[in-house]
């Protein structure tokens, strides 16, 4: 979908237009909900905040300037939502379940995918072993490492949603990512700067 | 803090390994319970006449309580000035009183010598709630609370001089 059908479709969901709105949905679900679900570790949730994100969505359009930047908005809606969220679970501390924990057990449903059941199966491994990497960092690494990778926002824009320098934000990534390759990938050498990230944990 | 261009490099390459894994998806009965969620909330809120989507907050509002924070140059004179319009029924006195109340706590902490990022978050904040990105201001105020309470707390730790901006933590001072 190139930028001109996005500023139709905004236009459409500002107007009212249902399939407009629905257009967005099948749009931005699936990276809304992996954002979430890498920022809290559990499925319920995820698909929870997903859900709140689009009511928010449908409430607020009307108020949204249209400058190209449709994606940092949007995010930004998740990523105030998760920053709620994280401090209200402070109380009773959130806690990484993997898809296996989930009460019926069902793989990862290939809702935009159409891989076989081994396929899902092996995929699942791998996201239950990020989850529990990416839940090791430091909140604020994982936030910076998870809206790049989702919201596709640049370092400046994640630097001024969070608050911070830019050269914060830049840090952040990079020591991030250098630390959850090393928990990955179980070995010394992903980054000069392991050592470092290892003591800052 | 920047980063050198080999590291630039590196960030490069463990984003793009990043983007090797697998993405997770939600289930097929949450994309159901979504789509008719955004539907009852679409009819909800679409104007059955004109058709548009009413915009969700008093913009104007927020407008004017971001010009009053920022021009005032600093934020206890902004709160201290800014008496809200009878018309946002989101923005009531006991919230004007909340905001100074957070005011004088923030004074309080005299340590704090340098207001700018409150400031910034500030404004970020009342950003946030114009555009929609935010939804309450009562969230708001109720993290001015929390951060201020926090800021009290902290200050009272020993470890509260050696910790910087990035979250990293270097030798306490002296």
């Amino acid at each position: 979908m190139n930028d001109e059908s996005l500023r139709v479709i905004i236009a459409g969901a500002q107007r009212g237009d249902r399939a407009a709105l629905a257009a967005l949905v099948e749009r931005y679900a699936g990276r809304l909900f992996g954002f979430f679900y890498h920022m809290t570790g559990r499925r319920d949730d995820a698909e929870e905040m997903m859900q709140e994100v689009f009511l928010r969505v449908v409430r607020m359009i009307g108020a949204y300037s249209d400058h190209g930047r449709f994606e940092p908005w949007l995010f930004r809606i998740a990523a105030n939502l998760t920053r709620d969220r994280i401090r209200r679970d402070r109380r009773s501390p959130m806690v990484c379940v993997t898809e296996s924990d989930e009460p019926d057990g069902d793989p990862l449903p290939g809702a935009f995918t159409d891989e076989s059941p081994a396929d899902r199966s092996e995929q699942n491994e791998e996201i239950d072993r990020l989850n529990a990497a990416l839940a090791q960092l430091p909140e604020a690494e994982r936030q910076v490492v998870m809206l790049r990778h989702f919201s596709q926002m640049s370092f400046k824009e994640i630097a001024e949603l969070m608050g911070t320098p830019l050269g914060t934000a830049l840090a952040r990534a990079h020591r991030g990512l250098a630390r959850l390759r090393v928990l990955m990938e179980g070995h010394e050498g992903a980054s000069d700067h392991d050592a470092y990230a290892a003591r800052a944990s | 803090m920047t980063l050198t261009p080999h590291e630039l490099r590196e960030l490069e390459a463990n984003e793009a390994w990043l983007h090797g894994f697998a993405t997770p998806s939600p289930s097929p009965d949450a994309l159901n319970r979504l789509r008719a969620a955004v539907q009852r909330e679409t009819d909800a809120v679409v104007e059955p006449k004109r058709r548009v989507i009413r915009p969700g907050a008093p913009t104007g509002a927020w407008a004017a309580a971001a010009m009053l924070l920022l021009s005032a140059g600093v934020v206890w004179q902004a709160a201290r000035e800014y008496r809200p319009a009878p018309t946002p029924p989101a923005f009531a006195a006991a919230d004007t009183d909340r905001l100074e109340e957070f005011v004088s706590r923030w004074e309080r902490t005299d340590e704090i010598d340098d207001d700018a990022p409150v400031l910034n978050w500030l404004s970020r904040e009342v950003g946030d709630l114009e555009s929609g990105a935010n939804a309450s201001w009562d969230g708001t105020l109720s993290q001015l609370e929390e951060e201020v309470t926090g800021l009290e707390t902290d200050l009272t730790r020993p470890w509260y001089d050696s910790y910087d901006d990035d979250g990293a933590t270097s030798p306490a001072r002296g």
